[in-house]
């Protein structure tokens, strides 16, 4: 996919969920085209949720909270669910110790629970 | 030579002796002697004089050594007696075989301080982990059911306490991918503001990972500490025991565990 060079994270679609891994906390620009991307397949490829999966980061920091929150919420603009996938023990004890843990997004354990709850099985 | 020679040599020989033997020192028999022989018999009492002064004098000092020896080996035993090991012998008695020995009793004290030091680092070591398992036996954390966690928190419960059942808590939740955690208060009875704090901590990350959370068992002062905190676990359900939160649980998950049992779930 051309829109997907550049960006170091891969973007798949799993039936008419997008799901997007992130390997390490993106850089501002990354994040931006990243949101750009991710609306732009949601629209033309009818997608119905987005599961940004965290399940390879030790840490998330309130910066990446935000990219995180940023994700989502825009994903909502366009009427699409978003949600964050396995956050890890340690990530999630940091943000509650930081107060930052209202982030007012759908979170699940892992991918299954996510198709299971937003109904986007193939 | 006249029978008054001799009489005056052996007087004055044997005063000086007497004299000696009491304890005085450095006394010479004055001559000489007309009489040739008594002449050579007062060099020769002379001579012994002199020696048992050099020996007497010898043994004075060692006399004198050994009673220093002894007196300061007794202080440093007395020591040793009240569980002090850091005295030691001064070890400078004016004779080498007395300093070995001081040297060896010095020795003798800094193996027995050393083994006793690593004693007390063994016993220390041993506390904390003995502090560690109770810990850890304190709070266990059940899988009652699958994907179903119970913390049943018994006993006073500390910051440090609580601070080590949040982290295992929350990462028991993600090996097992709980979707339910009834974490339950009963055999709590008192709880300071600080660990009601982590209490709910605890709910928030248990939410925010994804699961959910259920509390049981809050008792009346328990219940006066939350609300007095103004504390508030939102979507956290709040029952009156462990089997009202299964039950809860059960409900939550959608999950029927009659028909689970008999699918062999």
């Amino acid at each position: 996919m051309a829109e997907s060079e550049g960006l170091g994270v891969p973007i798949i679609r799993i039936g008419k969920l997008l799901l997007v891994p992130f390997e390490a906390p993106p850089t501002d620009s990354e994040a931006r085209e990243l949101v750009r991307v991710v609306l732009q397949r949601a629209l033309r490829e009818q997608v119905v949720a987005v599961a940004v999966d965290v399940s390879a980061l030790d840490a998330i920091d309130s910066y990446l909270a935000r990219v995180l929150i940023d994700i989502v919420r825009s994903a909502a603009s366009v009427g699409v669910r978003g949600c964050l996938v396995g956050i890890r023990a340690h990530a999630a004890l940091t943000l509650v110790q930081m107060g930052i843990d209202a982030l007012d997004i759908e979170t699940f354990l892992n991918l299954d629970d996510a198709i299971a709850s937003l109904g986007t099985s193939p | 030579m006249s029978e008054g020679d001799w009489a005056q040599a052996v007087s004055g020989m044997t005063a000086v002796l007497t004299r000696t033997l009491a304890g005085e020192k450095g006394l010479r028999v004055e001559g000489p002697y007309a009489d040739g022989a008594l002449e050579e018999l007062r060099h020769k009492v002379n001579a012994v004089l002199e020696d048992s002064a050099t020996n007497a004098e010898q043994f004075h000092r060692i006399n004198m050594s050994m009673a220093n020896a002894l007196t300061d080996w007794f202080d440093v035993l007395g020591a040793v007696k009240q569980g002090n090991l850091d005295v030691h012998a001064t070890v400078d008695y004016d004779d080498d075989f007395l300093d070995q020995l001081g040297a060896m009793l010095n020795g003798t004290m800094d193996t027995l301080k050393a083994a006793q030091e690593e004693s007390e680092r063994r016993r220390q070591e041993l506390l904390v982990q003995q502090a560690k398992i109770i810990r850890e036996l304190s709070t266990p954390i059940l899988q009652v059911w699958d994907r179903v966690l119970a913390l049943p928190i018994i006993g006073g419960v500390d910051s440090l306490r609580a601070q080590d059942m949040m982290e295992a808590l929350l990462q028991r939740v993600v090996d097992t991918q709980a979707r339910c955690v009834i974490i339950d208060l009963t055999g709590v009875t008192a709880m300071d503001t600080k660990t009601a704090d982590y209490l709910l901590k605890m709910t928030r990350a248990v939410t925010l990972v994804g699961s959910f959370a259920i509390v049981t068992g809050i008792g009346p002062d328990v219940a006066q500490t939350i609300s007095r905190m103004g504390l508030e676990m939102p979507g956290v359900p709040t029952l009156r025991d462990l089997r009202a939160g299964l039950r809860k649980a059960f409900e939550t998950l959608k999950v029927d565990p009659g028909t689970a049992e008999a699918k062999g779930g």
